[in-house]
């Protein structure tokens, strides 16, 4: 696919390219934002405010990534701040210290879906799924993440670590574990 | 960024991972980015809307001076206006003293004017208005003569310091060389000053002294020696740091939005007054005085005095700096000092001796002009220190030729100025007298900027600009209220700092 030619067109605001570019990016996107919300409407919501600012801002791509991957952080960044805006979201967004889960250090074999693993990391509280995230599939360091969700570095690592090995403990116990009734009823 | 093989292996299957969203996400999207369309739309649709209006309006009070009934008094007089002119010569000189009564017109500058006209006193008025065209001649041969004079004196004695501070000028380059921090910008004014007559010589000289084989041992030469090695000392130094200079450059350049950036503009155009720009109701009493039903002298009642002449537009321009800083992607302030010379256009009659009486007593000005079958065109200028700040916004997405839309507000201070001002004395007259000038004004503006050329120096834009003032320029208690108004062809230029 000619990009160059679809974002000149989509800056043009010739509805055919628009749409074109939507029906391309918009089942990996929503992906994205399934990863960061507990509904699909909420994701459904993030993508659409997403694809909104991709094109608005999309005379702004400067040709020097990949499409794909400009798209994808406006995404994500609009995933955040739907979870800061949402008060359903962000109450469980506060951080602290309490340690509530193991920490795992080993590397289990991943045998699940790539759904399946999404729908895992959905079922993390609201923070451990964010920064697991950001961290494991977007690859921000903790000093990105600590910016932009306004917690100190050392908190994101930690957070980053709980959410990990609740995560690897899930995996372990997949085949045991109801994932409907929830584990982390703890939190 | 993900440290073992667990992140990897979440990290590949997350990137692969596909949702395939309901429609009504596309439809939700297309509204939302149609909808910002209509709306910018409609905004772009009011915005020319108001400026056609403004256009229309203006262009009735721009482009109508010559139809003034002053003006068509003064091409196709009236028999009954010249009687009724005539009739009451007698009863004005009975009432003032002085050239007054003298109201026709050379026949040498209006053939059409009438044989009736033709009468005593004539012959002064043109005396008069000889010697003062005389005295303003005058001044004028004899700073040409001045002028002729001077320069070729100057020209001789200026030539040899010229000289000297051409042949000077490779000390100063080597002086700037040693800046270590400047290094291209060096480099190009040195470029510059080489192609120079006197550094030619100098530096075309040194190669020749210092030649093997020449064994010429004087003190020209061991300058001459001395300067070129300290250019290649500064040379290999320079040449050492450009790793340093030029990274720090690329650290500058990633951070140009917030800095302010210096620039000019220039901006040609017309001006007009404007008769109350807030009400279009004349003074009272001014309505009133010409009200006044025409009358003859076997009435008893003094003819009423003649309205002053409608301004017409004359040529106007500003010119000045500017600095303007990006404050959001979209928006921008700018501030500036410039100087703005405006004028506008009005028609008068002869000019004439002001008699003794209270008015030349407050005025410092021996001359007024008739109201009356005018003749003549006057330009009243009025030059004006500016300092205008100006919001804009950029109308378009494409920040590298930005569509802009601006509007400010300006305070100005009257410097100087030319205007004759009304007075309904001697039925109708202009004379000069700035202190019926309000020197300091206040003005709103608005226009729309394109830009036609984006480089890496400079930014040029252009585009149409108009200025309303706030507060009326005359305070003249005998004619209306004359609001200034501006509209020209913007041309600015920005420039791109250089680090």
């Amino acid at each position: 696919m000619d990009y160059q030619k679809l974002v000149k067109d989509c800056i043009r605001e010739i509805p055919a390219a628009q749409r074109q570019l939507y029906d391309h990016f918009a089942e990996p996107m929503l992906g994205v934002c399934y990863r960061y919300t507990k509904s699909v409407d909420d994701a459904e919501d993030v993508l659409q405010d997403g694809f909104v600012k991709v094109f608005r801002n999309l005379h702004q791509f400067k040709y020097e990534g990949e499409l794909g991957a400009w798209i994808r952080r406006i995404m994500v960044t609009t995933a955040l701040n739907f979870l800061k805006k949402n008060s359903r979201y962000n109450r469980d967004l506060a951080f602290d210290n309490e340690s509530l889960h193991p920490v795992a250090d080993d590397d289990p074999v991943i045998k699940i879906t790539g759904k399946e693993l999404a729908d895992l990391i959905r079922q993390l509280p609201i923070g451990y799924q964010t920064i697991f995230n950001m961290h494991a599939v977007e690859g921000f360091s903790h000093v990105e993440i600590g910016k932009l969700m306004g917690i100190n570095e050392g908190t994101s690592r930690s957070q980053y670590a709980r959410a990990r090995a609740l995560l690897i403990s899930w995996i372990k116990k997949n085949d045991e574990v109801n994932l409907k009734t929830g584990l982390y009823a703890g939190k | 960024m993900p440290e073992n093989e667990f992140e990897k292996k979440v990290s590949s299957e997350m990137q692969d991972l596909r949702v395939k969203p309901s429609e009504k996400v596309w439809l939700h999207v297309e509204e939302r980015i149609r909808k910002k369309k209509k709306r910018r739309v409609f905004v772009i649709i009011f915005f020319l809307a108001g400026l056609a209006l403004l256009g229309y309006w203006q262009r009735h009070n721009l482009f109508s001076g010559n139809e003034t009934p002053v003006a068509k008094i003064d091409g196709n007089p009236k028999p009954d206006d010249i009687n009724a002119t005539e009739q009451n010569k007698a009863t004005e000189n009975k009432q003032e003293t002085g050239p007054s009564t003298q109201s026709t017109a050379k026949p040498t500058e209006n053939k059409n004017a009438p044989p009736v006209k033709k009468g005593p006193g004539r012959n002064k008025d043109e005396v008069k208005i000889t010697v003062k065209s005389t005295r303003t001649s005058e001044p004028n041969t004899n700073q040409d003569n001045v002028k002729k004079s001077i320069p070729a004196n100057e020209n001789e004695k200026n030539k040899p310091v010229q000289e000297k501070k051409q042949i000077e000028e490779p000390a100063s380059l080597i002086i700037a060389k040693t800046d270590p921090v400047k290094t291209n910008e060096k480099e190009d004014s040195i470029d510059i000053k080489a192609e120079e007559p006197g550094i030619k010589k100098e530096l075309t000289k040194v190669p020749e002294t210092v030649a093997p084989g020449n064994k010429v041992d004087s003190t020209a030469t061991k300058i001459a020696d001395a300067k070129q090695e300290e250019l290649t000392k500064i040379d290999t130094v320079s040449a050492k740091k450009p790793l340093t200079d030029s990274a720090a450059v690329v650290v500058q350049k990633q951070t140009p939005t917030k800095k302010w950036k210096w620039g000019i503009e220039f901006t040609p155009g017309i001006s007009s007054l404007n008769n109350e720009f807030f009400s279009l109701n004349m003074n009272k009493s001014l309505a009133d005085a010409y009200g006044v039903p025409q009358s003859g002298s076997g009435s008893g009642f003094p003819l009423p005095p003649s309205p002053p002449s409608e301004s017409a537009s004359s040529f106007a321009f500003q010119i000045g700096g500017l600095a303007k800083k990006q404050l959001t992607k979209k928006s921008s302030v700018s501030v500036g000092l410039r100087y703005g010379y405006y004028s506008d256009k009005i028609r008068v009659g002869r000019d004439s001796v002001l008699p003794a009486g209270p008015l030349s007593n407050s005025v410092n000005t021996n001359y007024f002009y008739r109201v009356s079958n005018s003749f003549q065109d006057k330009i009243n200028s009025y030059h004006f220190i500016e300092a205008p700040i100006n919001y804009h916004l950029r109308l378009n997405k494409n920040d590298q030729q930005p569509f802009e839309w601006s509007i400010g507000f300006s305070v100005s201070r009257l410097i100087a100025s030319n205007a004759l001002m009304y007075d309904t004395a001697f039925r109708g007259i202009y004379y000069k007298n700035n202190k019926l000038l309000n020197k300091t004004q206040f003005s709103l503006s608005t226009g729309l900027s394109f830009t036609l050329i984006n480089s890496k120096n400079f930014r040029w834009s252009a585009g149409p600009v108009a200025d309303l003032h706030l507060n009326s320029l005359y305070d003249n208690p005998f004619d209306s209220r004359k609001y200034l108004f501006f509209i020209g062809l913007r041309s600015a230029v920005l420039f791109n700092q250089k680090k």
